[in-house]
C-alpha cells in the first residue's frame, strides 16, 4: 500500500515517514510540502492513502488537499496529521472527507494502528 | 282773634242747640198726636169690629134657633147658648167704648132692648116648641116679631159703627192740622241751623286759611333765621379750626420733626423745646425750657458761642448753618459730648428776639462715614488681593471699581489704559462665545447680570482688537441690589483660563495619542505574537512531535525494552511529550488562531475549554448566532473581545476562587455586541475597588476605549465578578457588505 506523507516540516516527513514505513505492508511512496506538491504526488504515484497536514508550506492549506483528493480522486483515502487540537479543526476536516484526525504529538501511535489496519484491509482487497 | 273766634263760634253752637231744641219739642207733640190718631182709629175700628161682631152672634142665635125648630135636635142649643153668652160679654165691650158719647148711649140703649126683644122672641119659641110643638112656635116665627127687634138692632149697630167711622174721620182732620203746622215749623227749624252751620263752616275755613298762611309767613321767618345763624355759626367753627388745625399741625411739626428745636429769648434761655430736643438732650422737654443754651454746649466751646451769638445777632442774615468750617459739638444732659449739624435763625415778635436753633445729632452719621470708609478700604484691599479679574459696574453699564487683575486680565498696561464704559470695551475688546460664533454687547456677563441673572464659569473668548492677542476667560456675575431689591448694578469677576484651556485641549489630545498608542501597540503585540506563536508552531512543535516519533522508533529498535537506553529513550519521550503541551498552550494563548480560522465563538469555544481543562473550573459558553457574522468584517473588534474574555479569565483563575464560570456573547442592537464573563466567586470588595487594576484589566479597558466600546466590572462581595464589554461594530468596509 502506497502512503503519501504531506507535511511542511522536513522533520516530521523524516520521522513520520520512518514510523509509518516501519508498518508492515505499507511504502511511503512520497512526499510533498505544499499543495502543489501535493497534487502532482497524487497525479504520479497514485498513493492509496494520503497522510495530510492542516497547515502546509507558505499559507497553503491541506484543506485544499483534501477538497482536490475528493473530488478529483475519491477512490484515495485521507487522513489527518495536526497539531491543532481543536474540536473545530477536526470536525472541520472529517466533514470535508477525511477518514481520521490524529494529534500530531500525541496521537501519531493512534494513526500508526489506524494505518496498520487499513493496510490490512487493503491487503485483502481495495476498499469498496 | 282766637278769642274771638272761639265766642262766634260757642254763640253759633248754642243756636244751633236751641233750634235743635225746639225740633225734638216739635217732634214730640207730632208723635203725640199721631198717637192719639192712632188710638182714635183704633177705637173707631174696634167699634165697627164689635158692631159687626153683635150683629154675627144675633145671626147665630137666630139660625140655632131655627135649626133646633126645625129639626128639634138639642145639639142645636149648644151654640144657642154660647151665642148667648158671647152677646152678653160683646154688648158689654161696646157699651165700654161708646159711653162718652150721649148719642153713642142713646143707640147703645135700642140696640140694647132690641137685642133682649129678639132674645126673648127667641127663647119663647123654644120654650112654645118644647111645650107646644114645633107648629106652634112656627107661629110665633112667622109672627115677624123676632124680625122686627133683628132690624131694629141692625139699625143701632149700623149707626153705632157709622159714627165710629165719622169720629175717627173728624178726628184725624184735626190732627192733621196740628200736623201740617208742626212739620212746616220743623223745616223753618231746620232751614235756619242748616244755614247756621253753613255760615259756621264758611267762618272756619275762612279761619282755617288765615291760620295757614300766617303760619306759612312764620315759617319762613324762622328758616332764614337759622340759616343766617347757621352761616354764622359755619364761619365761626371753620375759623376756630382752621386755629387748632394750625396749632396741631406746628405741634404735629414740632413734635415729628426728627431734628431737634430749640427756641430762646434774648437772654438765650430757653422757652421753647420739642420732643426731639429732649431725646437728643437725654433731658425732659420741661426740665430743657429754662435752661440757658450755653448749658448745652461743652465748656470748651462756650467762648466762641457767645461771640458767634453776639455777631449773628448784629448782622443782617435772619438764618444762618453752623459749623460748616469746623465740627460744632454739644453736650447732653448727662455729660455725653456729641457732633451736632446745626442752624440758628432769629425773628422779632413783639419788639422781643426769639432765637430758633434746629440741630441734629450726627453721632450715627459720623460712625457710618467712619465705617464706609472703612469698608471701602476693606473692599479696595480685598479687590487688589484678588487674582481674578473684578469690577463693579453701575446700571448704565459704567465701571465703578475694577482692580489690578482687571487690568492684567483685559491686557492693559495701567490703570489708566482700562476704559470706564462697557461701551467703550465692544470698540477695544472682541468677545466670542465658546462655539466661537461673536457675542453682542447684551450677551456679555455684565450685561446679563444687570439683567438680574446670576452665574458662575460662563466661558468667553476675548481677542483685543489692536493687538489681537486672544484668551479665554470664565466669568461669574451676579447683580447687586439695594436692601429694598432695586437694583444699582452687577459684580463679575474673571479669570483667564487660557492656560487651562490649552492644558486641557493638550490633555485630551495626549489622551487620543495614548489611544492610538495603544491600538497601535496591541497590533505590534498580536502581531509579534501571531509571528511567535507561528515560530513555535510551525518549528518547535514540529521537532517536538518529530523527536516523540522518533523516541517511539528507536525504542521499537532497542533489543532490550527494560534497559536503562530503553528508560532513557522513554524519558526523552515524556520531555518532549511535556514540552509539546506547554508549547501548545504558550502558542495558544498567544494566537488565537481560530479567531481567524473559525470566528470569535469558536475561538471563546476553544478559549473556556482550555480554561477548563488547565483550571478545573467549568466553563461555558453561550454565543448568538449571528455575532460572528457580525464580527467577520471587523477582526479588531473580535481580537479584542478574545484579549478581554482571555485576561477575565486570567483574573477568575487567580482571584475569584470560583465554581464556576459563565461566558456570554450576544448581539446588542443592530451592530453592538456584548460580551460578559461572569463568575461565582468571592466578588470585589471595596478594598479590591480601590486597587489599581490589573494590567490585564487595565490592558482590555484602554483596547475597548481605543475601539469606542466601553468596559466596566460589576460586583459585590460574596456575590462574584462579572466583566462586562460592549462594543460597537464599526466595519471597515460597510459600503462592500451590501
Amino acid at each position: 500500500m502506497k502512503v503519501l506523507v504531506v507535511d511542511d516540516s522536513l522533520a516530521i516527513q523524516e520521522s513520520l515517514g520512518h514510523l509509518l514505513a516501519s508498518i508492515p505492508g505499507v511504502t511511503v511512496a512520497g512526499y510533498a510540502e505544499d499543495v502543489a506538491g501535493a497534487i502532482r504526488c497524487i497525479h504520479n504515484l497514485k498513493p492509496d492513502l494520503v497522510v495530510l497536514d492542516v497547515e502546509l508550506r507558505g499559507a497553503d492549506r491541506g484543506m485544499d488537499v483534501l477538497q482536490h483528493v475528493v473530488k478529483e480522486h475519491p477512490a484515495i483515502k485521507v487522513i489527518v496529521m495536526s497539531n491543532f487540537t481543536w474540536t473545530a479543526m477536526r470536525s472541520g476536516l472529517l466533514a470535508a472527507g477525511a477518514l481520521a484526525y490524529f494529534d500530531k504529538g500525541s496521537e501519531f501511535l493512534l494513526a500508526r494502528d489506524w494505518v496498520a489496519n487499513f493496510a490490512r484491509a487493503h491487503a485483502h482487497g481495495p476498499a469498496p | 282773634m282766637q278769642f274771638a273766634f272761639d265766642r262766634k263760634y260757642i254763640l253759633a253752637a248754642a243756636i244751633a242747640l236751641a233750634g235743635l231744641s225746639m225740633l225734638v219739642a216739635v217732634f214730640l207733640q207730632t208723635s203725640e198726636r199721631l198717637r192719639a190718631i192712632s188710638e182714635r182709629l183704633d177705637q173707631a175700628n174696634e167699634g165697627q169690629r164689635l158692631a159687626q161682631a153683635i150683629l154675627i152672634t144675633l145671626v147665630d142665635l137666630e139660625t140655632s134657633q131655627r135649626g133646633y125648630l126645625l129639626t128639634h135636635e138639642k145639639p142645636y142649643l149648644e151654640p144657642y147658648r154660647s151665642a148667648q153668652e158671647r152677646l152678653d160679654r160683646e154688648l158689654a165691650e161696646l157699651a165700654a167704648l161708646t159711653t162718652s158719647d150721649p148719642a153713642e148711649a142713646i143707640d147703645l140703649e135700642r140696640l140694647r132692648s132690641a137685642v133682649a126683644s129678639k132674645r126673648d122672641e127667641m127663647n119663647e119659641t123654644l120654650v112654645i116648641a118644647d111645650r107646644d110643638g114645633l107648629d106652634a112656635a112656627l107661629v110665633l116665627v112667622s109672627s115677624g116679631r123676632g124680625k122686627a127687634s133683628m132690624d131694629e138692632a141692625r139699625a143701632a149697630l149700623s149707626r153705632i159703627g157709622h159714627r165710629q167711622v165719622h169720629d175717627a174721620a173728624v178726628h184725624r182732620a184735626e190732627q192733621a192740622a196740628h200736623l201740617d203746622r208742626n212739620i212746616a215749623i220743623s223745616s223753618i227749624l231746620l232751614a235756619a241751623i242748616a244755614a247756621l252751620m253753613i255760615t259756621i263752616y264758611a267762618f272756619v275755613r275762612r279761619e282755617k286759611n288765615l291760620r295757614n298762611r300766617a303760619s306759612r309767613l312764620e315759617g319762613d321767618a324762622k328758616t332764614e333765621l337759622e340759616r343766617l345763624v347757621q352761616v354764622r355759626t359755619g364761619e365761626l367753627d371753620s375759623a376756630i379750626h382752621a386755629l387748632a388745625l394750625s396749632e396741631s399741625r406746628m405741634r404735629g411739626i414740632l413734635e415729628s420733626a426728627t431734628d431737634a428745636i430749640l427756641t430762646a429769648d434774648e437772654s438765650q434761655t430757653i422757652v421753647m423745646a420739642n420732643a426731639a430736643a429732649a431725646a437728643t438732650f437725654r433731658i425732659e422737654a420741661k426740665a430743657l425750657m429754662g435752661l440757658r443754651l450755653e448749658q448745652l454746649i461743652p465748656h470748651p466751646f462756650r467762648a466762641k458761642h457767645h461771640a458767634d451769638v453776639q455777631a449773628f445777632a448784629d448782622g443782617h442774615s435772619p438764618a444762618r448753618h453752623m459749623g460748616r468750617s469746623r465740627e460744632v459739638m454739644a453736650l447732653r444732659a448727662d455729660g455725653d459730648v456729641f457732633p451736632i449739624d446745626a442752624s440758628i435763625s432769629h425773628a422779632s415778635v413783639g419788639g422781643q428776639r426769639l432765637y430758633t436753633v434746629i440741630l441734629r445729632d450726627i453721632t450715627e452719621r459720623r460712625q457710618s462715614e467712619r465705617e464706609l470708609l472703612s469698608s471701602k478700604v476693606k473692599l479696595e484691599t480685598a479687590l487688589a488681593s484678588m487674582t481674578d479679574a473684578t469690577f463693579i459696574a453701575n446700571v448704565d453699564g459704567q465701571l465703578m471699581d475694577f482692580n489690578e487683575a482687571f487690568v492684567k486680565f483685559h491686557r492693559c498696561s495701567s490703570r489708566d489704559e482700562c476704559q470706564k464704559s462697557l461701551a467703550d470695551y465692544a470698540s477695544l475688546i472682541e468677545v466670542s462665545l465658546p462655539g466661537g460664533e461673536p457675542a453682542p454687547i447684551g450677551d456679555w456677563a455684565v450685561s446679563r447680570a444687570l439683567r438680574g441673572e446670576t452665574a458662575s464659569n460662563v466661558e468667553f473668548g476675548l481677542r483685543r482688537k489692536d493687538t489681537g492677542k486672544c484668551w479665554v476667560g470664565s466669568y461669574s456675575f451676579a447683580p447687586m441690589r439695594s436692601k429694598d431689591g432695586e437694583l444699582w448694578g452687577a459684580v463679575v469677576t474673571a479669570r483667564d483660563i487660557t492656560s487651562i484651556r490649552q492644558a486641557q485641549t493638550d490633555l485630551e489630545s495626549a489622551h487620543v495619542e495614548l489611544q492610538r498608542l495603544v491600538a497601535m501597540r496591541d497590533t505590534v503585540q498580536d502581531e509579534e505574537r501571531r509571528r511567535i506563536a507561528r515560530e513555535l508552531h510551525d518549528d518547535l512543535q514540529q521537532s517536538l512531535a518529530a523527536i516523540r516519533m522518533d523516541s517511539v522508533a528507536v525504542e521499537g529498535l532497542l533489543p532490550d525494552p527494560s534497559g536503562e537506553i530503553a528508560r532513557l529513550v522513554r524519558r526523552i519521550d515524556q520531555l518532549a511529550a511535556a514540552a509539546l503541551a506547554s508549547t501548545r498552550r504558550i502558542v495558544s494563548d498567544l494566537r488565537p488562531e481560530l479567531l481567524e480560522e473559525l470566528g470569535l465563538g469558536c475561538a471563546l469555544q476553544s478559549l473556556a475549554q482550555v480554561f477548563t481543562e488547565r483550571t478545573g473550573i467549568p466553563c461555558t459558553l453561550t454565543a448568538g448566532d449571528d455575532v460572528d457574522e457580525l464580527l467577520g468584517s471587523a477582526p479588531q473588534a473580535a481580537t479584542c473581545l478574545f484579549r478581554v474574555a482571555q485576561e477575565a479569565l486570567n483574573n477568575v483563575a487567580k482571584h475569584a476562587q470560583a465554581q464556576r464560570v459563565e461566558m456570554t456573547l450576544a448581539q446588542d442592537g443592530r451592530t453592538g455586541i456584548t460580551l460578559k464573563v461572569q463568575d461565582d466567586g468571592r466578588g470585589m470588595t471595596e478594598q479590591d475597588r480601590r486597587k489599581p487594576l490589573s494590567f490585564g484589566l487595565l490592558g482590555s479597558r484602554e483596547r475597548l476605549r481605543a475601539l469606542g466600546g466601553s468596559f466596566r466590572i460589576e460586583s459585590s462581595p460574596g456575590k462574584g465578578t462579572t466583566v462586562i464589554a460592549e462594543l460597537i461594530t464599526k466595519t471597515r468596509d460597510d459600503g462592500l457588505q451590501h
